[in-house]
């Protein structure tokens, strides 16, 4: 029986996967239940397990984006299976009925050849081209297929990508040793990552592509500016009492559990304040503002990604204004610790109404900031490092405890009058932690 | 020709007896499976290679024969018999670091080389011998072979050379009539490898390889000469081996097992008792002093034993540094 | 500065090296009278002691030269003809190559195997070889092919000096070669590859004479393709740094060896290209060596042996004209 491997919905939200990743090699047997894919979603990285045991049938290359649903191989159990497979199996992939869910198990039909030329192992004639010039492509973002080769047996060479481009470029790289750079495997495995690559004018030590998690935070920034329409408004806290509040509860709570963290008091107010403050806690969505009956608070961690670049990940923490303190403290904490692990499901990062960004562990230099929105919420809250700073006590100048706070607002859902209100109740809670019990 | 003091002949007997039981225990070791490469026995051999080599100087050079992958050689010289066990065991004590299966090497006591290529020795000990003229300071060349790398083209442009240039090099020659399992006689018509010698004008001289004195007398001639200016010499020891080829094959001549009557008469002509025998009449050697003797040899080679077994193997990361000198 | 000949560059080298260092002898058949001319004069310089006529006997040459090198001198064998390296195998392969390995490091075999390699003459299969990658092929060798006199004096220097066996094959088609030598002493470190020519469109390397063929070519080439040639002049050590510097840059190399084809020098070259350079290949590596077939005599050699006309078709093809 020939067993499909497709694109599952991972979440609400979730339309399309990138393939990222092939644990096997065409035609090498896998197991039931081993990890055999890894595609990256809009959120996260999720690896897909074989549902049977069988000969693996890749249909789609790594890099493609495949919608939900959509077939990306296949496990053949016969040796007839797999040869069928590879024969029609990026044609049927192309037909595939988007049924996924009930995907499993449908033989393949045996299709015409594949009509698009997905560059897969299995797809079609091989390109003829030479080390050289692939890597100009792949360095050049062109499908070899395109150019036509003019060397040997129809062979494309340097002079064919070169033309291929409106740019040329130099092939003569400097020779010297690749840069050995962190995560080296993972580049290798996908992008090209050469050494002092000349672009526009100057050397670059070492390209990392745009991918997964970090390509999903390029398209969202980049798509939040565009669409909306942010204001930023900056303010100051007085944290004498939430300093004290925060030691005293983590004398009495931290020998029985995990440690109250600022960032939970902070989770914790402003789903009050939300709850206060309604349109706050809204999107625009086509020509409704609809406000949200949750209030799910997203908040950003920091993980490394294997190619050493940092990439943000906001796990939600959904109905936190139902939540006590403690609650929410464990589940921030087991949402941070498996952000960090990479495990994290895609519901668990999506759904979110507010987005609070703590950037009180990058010190006090870090002072002012203006969060960029994370689409389609209204409003992100920013909180950085407190620092003890003057400020006016009872007409004299103390020594206070100041944190820095800033909201980025969408000007077209609201004006000013929303988020200044907000502030006020932020405001409020944070200088007299009492007020939270209101 | 010097009388032989009681001392120099109970180095001789001791030489022997080590010989023999270390001999001995490689050729445990080797049925045990704990040599890590082949063993060709010395046993029947220990008078030609103990009586020879005792007469070289430290700064003389020697070439090794393989019988006891060059113990008989050895032993006699001073050089310490536990560090070719360890070699044949691939410990980095052995003579060379455990890093070549067995060949010897003593830099300071001149043993510069054994071969696998039989017959090489011939041609590198003319280059010894060269250097040894060059150097002007007396010193010789020894070459132990067997009597089937005579049949081997260096042997006749070492013999032509050393003779043209009157090259110190003393060759000794242990025919025991086999070459691998091939009997001489039907591979060769010149019984006598002395002969061969003649021919190119070396003087060669047939011993009894099975009596220590007969081969100590020889070279004790040969040596002389070389060292006088006067050119190489050719013993021939007539010897048998008293085992297999090498460890672990068949005993046979081409297939056919060898025959039991002529080992035996061999046998009665054990170098090593008949030494002893000798010895005991001229009352060099008592009874208790044999016993003696042997029990130190026994606690020499099981103490050696012990020393490779316990020894650490070469790390593999000196071999690329092994391919070219600095 | 002189002007010396190719075989006077050697025995120049060689002469210095003997009055530098008394270790240092020759020994060969007929290096008194010096046939091929590299040890010409030496005689009667230093005497018959230390230049020795030796028998027809290429093993006990060369295994005297071994065993005398393992005893503390430095003999530089004539092998006459490179060829002859094979009558003298178990000496050079097995016991010259071999013995500092099989002596734990403690004794080495300082000395240098001179042969007179290559075609250009009609003296077909058995004295016109260039056993260059026999000896690559086994470790413990370091092997020296000089295209020109400068390249000869200062390789052989560096060849006598060494601590390992040296093969030195010296090509006969060089000897007419002149080039200005300098007073002072110079050694060319074994393992320097040098760019002979530089260029951008194609990277020759070539070895021994066919380094001369190449820049001839070269030259022949100008104004249509900008060839760059270079020399490794050692095989081993071999400078794949210089080689793989210069493949990075101009994306296509030919190889242009005078040994025969089949598991040939070009063969190990391509490979270390394939395996350093391979993402800046814009053509397949190719190769120009002489035949898989014996060494032709007379009229017949030059099918035989790579000539101009083939290595300028070969420098064109690999450039992808």
């Amino acid at each position: 029986m020939l067993t499909k491997l497709f694109i599952p919905k991972l979440g609400m939200t979730m339309e399309k996967a990138t393939v990222a990743e092939w644990r096997y090699r065409q035609g090498d047997r896998v197991e039931k239940d081993a990890p055999v894919l890894v595609i990256d979603t809009e959120k996260v990285a999720n690896e897909i397990e074989a549902p049977v045991a069988g000969k693996l049938v890749i249909v789609a290359a790594v890099g493609d984006e495949v919608p939900c649903g959509e077939v990306v191989g296949y496990i053949a159990e016969t040796e007839e299976e797999y040869a069928q497979a590879l024969k029609g199996g990026a044609g049927s992939a192309s037909t595939a009925p988007a049924a996924a869910e009930t995907g499993g198990g449908e033989p393949v039909p045996a299709a015409a050849p594949a009509a698009s030329a997905a560059p897969c192992a299995c797809a079609g004639e091989r390109v003829k081209i030479s080390p050289l010039a692939r890597r100009m492509a792949a360095e050049q973002g062109i499908d070899p297929g395109s150019i036509a080769g003019s060397g040997p047996g129809g062979r494309i060479v340097r002079k064919d990508v070169e033309a291929a481009t409106s740019r040329p470029v130099s092939a003569a790289v400097p020779a010297v040793a690749p840069v050995p750079v962190e995560g080296e495997r993972q580049l290798r495995s996908q992008s090209p990552c050469k050494a002092a690559v000349p672009a526009f004018g100057k050397s670059a030590k070492a390209v990392l592509s745009l991918k997964g998690i970090r390509k999903v935070i390029s398209e969202h920034m980049q798509h939040s500016h565009s669409v909306s329409a942010p204001v930023s408004v900056l303010s100051e806290v007085d944290m004498t009492q939430m300093i004290a509040l925060r030691e005293r509860l983590n004398e009495k709570l931290a020998p029985a559990g995990p440690g109250i963290t600022y960032t939970d008091l902070f989770v914790m107010a402003a789903a009050r304040a939300l709850k206060r403050t309604p349109i706050m806690n809204s999107s625009l969505i086509g020509n409704e503002i609809l406000l949200w009956d949750e209030v799910n608070i997203g908040f950003a961690v920091s993980t490394r990604m294997e190619d050493g670049n940092n990439a943000l990940v906001v796990p939600v923490i959904h109905n936190a204004d139902r939540l006590t303190l403690r609650e929410i403290s464990a589940r921030r904490k087991d949402l941070m610790e498996r952000a960090r692990a990479g495990k994290l499901s895609v519901d668990e990062t999506s759904g979110g109404t507010f987005t609070i960004t703590n950037t009180g562990t990058l010190g006090p230099v870090w002072h002012v900031q203006t969060p960029v929105i994370n689409q389609p919420e209204a409003a992100i809250l920013g909180t950085a490092s407190i620092v003890d700073r003057p400020a006016i006590v009872d007409g004299a100048i103390a020594i206070r405890p100041i944190m820095p706070v800033s909201i980025t607002f969408d000007h077209r859902i609201m004006d000013g009058a929303p988020p200044g209100e907000f502030l006020g109740h932020l405001h409020e809670m944070l200088t007299d932690p009492q007020m939270m019990l209101v | 020709m010097k009388e032989l003091s009681k001392q120099d002949l109970l180095h001789l007997y001791r030489s022997l007896i080590r010989t023999r039981k270390f001999d001995q225990l490689n050729v445990r070791l080797a049925a045990e499976g704990k040599l890590l490469t082949f063993y060709h026995s010395a046993h029947g051999h220990e008078a030609v290679g103990v009586g020879a080599s005792s007469l070289a100087r430290d700064d003389d050079y020697l070439f090794i024969h393989h019988r006891g992958h060059g113990l008989p050689y050895s032993i006699p010289r001073g050089i310490d018999p536990k560090s070719c066990v360890a070699e044949h065991m691939g410990r980095a004590t052995g003579w060379g670091g455990g890093i070549t299966g067995f060949h010897a090497v003593d830099k300071e006591k001149g043993v510069l080389s054994s071969a696998g290529t039989i017959g090489s020795g011939f041609v590198l000990s003319a280059g010894y011998g060269l250097a040894a003229k060059k150097n002007g300071r007396g010193q010789i060349a020894f070459c132990f072979s067997g009597d089937g790398g005579v049949q081997r083209g260096q042997f006749h442009e070492a013999m032509n050379l050393c003779a043209a240039w009157k090259l110190p090099v003393v060759f000794v020659v242990e025919n025991n009539g086999m070459a691998w399992f091939t009997p001489n006689c039907d591979t060769t018509a010149v019984e006598h490898v002395a002969d061969l010698a003649k021919a190119y004008q070396v003087p060669g001289e047939i011993v009894d390889g099975m009596d220590v004195l007969a081969v100590y007398r020889a070279t004790e001639k040969a040596v002389e000469r070389a060292r006088k200016g006067e050119g190489p010499s050719l013993i021939e020891c007539k010897t048998f081996r008293y085992r297999p080829h090498s460890e672990g094959r068949p005993d046979v001549s081409h297939y056919e097992p060898r025959s039991k009557e002529e080992i035996a008469s061999w046998m009665e002509r054990d170098p090593v008792r008949l030494f002893e025998e000798k010895l005991l009449k001229k009352k060099v050697l008592t009874a208790a002093l044999i016993e003696e003797i042997a029990r130190e040899a026994d606690e020499e080679s099981a103490a050696a034993e012990k020393f490779s077994f316990d020894s650490p193997f070469p790390d593999p990361a000196r071999l690329p540094d092994m391919v070219y000198a600095p | 500065m002189k002007e010396l000949m190719y075989w006077n560059a050697i025995s120049e080298a060689i002469a210095e090296e003997m009055a530098r260092d008394e270790k240092v002898f020759v020994i060969g058949e007929n290096v008194q009278e010096s046939p091929f001319l590299a040890t010409k004069g030496l005689v009667q310089q230093f005497g018959p002691e230390r230049v020795m006529d030796a028998p027809l006997s290429e093993l006990a040459i060369a295994g005297a030269t071994v065993g005398a090198a393992m005893a503390g001198y430095r003999p530089v064998c004539d092998l006459t003809f490179a060829d002859f390296i094979y009558c003298a195998a178990d000496e050079v392969l097995m016991k010259a190559a071999q013995q500092y390995f099989i002596h734990n490091g403690e004794v080495g075999v300082p000395c240098v195997f001179l042969g007179v390699a290559g075609g250009g003459f009609g003296n077909g299969p058995e004295h016109s070889r260039i056993p260059a990658a026999m000896v690559m092929h086994n470790p413990g060798l370091k092997l020296a092919m000089p295209s020109n006199p400068y390249d000869a004096k200062g390789l052989m220097k560096a060849a006598i000096r060494d601590n390992n066996p040296v093969c030195f094959f010296f090509h006969k088609k060089c000897m007419p070669m002149k080039q200005a030598i300098p007073d002072e002493e110079y050694v060319i470190p074994l393992g320097q590859a040098e760019v002979k020519r530089s260029g951008t469109d194609v990277t020759v390397v070539a070895t021994s004479y066919m380094v001369n063929l190449a820049l001839e070519a070269a030259k022949q080439l100008e104004g249509k393709l900008s060839v760059e040639v270079i020399d490794p002049r050692t095989l081993v050590p071999l400078d794949m740094e210089t080689i793989v510097a210069s493949v990075k840059k101009t994306n296509r190399v030919v190889i242009i060896d005078e040994d025969t084809e089949c598991c040939g020098v070009a063969a190990e070259i391509a490979q270390q290209i394939n395996e350093q350079a391979f993402d800046y290949l814009d053509a397949p590596v190719s190769r120009l060596c002489a035949a898989n077939s014996p060494i032709a005599g007379a009229a017949m050699e030059k099918y035989v042996i790579p000539q101009l006309p083939q290595v300028i078709k070969a420098i064109e093809t690999a450039a992808g004209i």
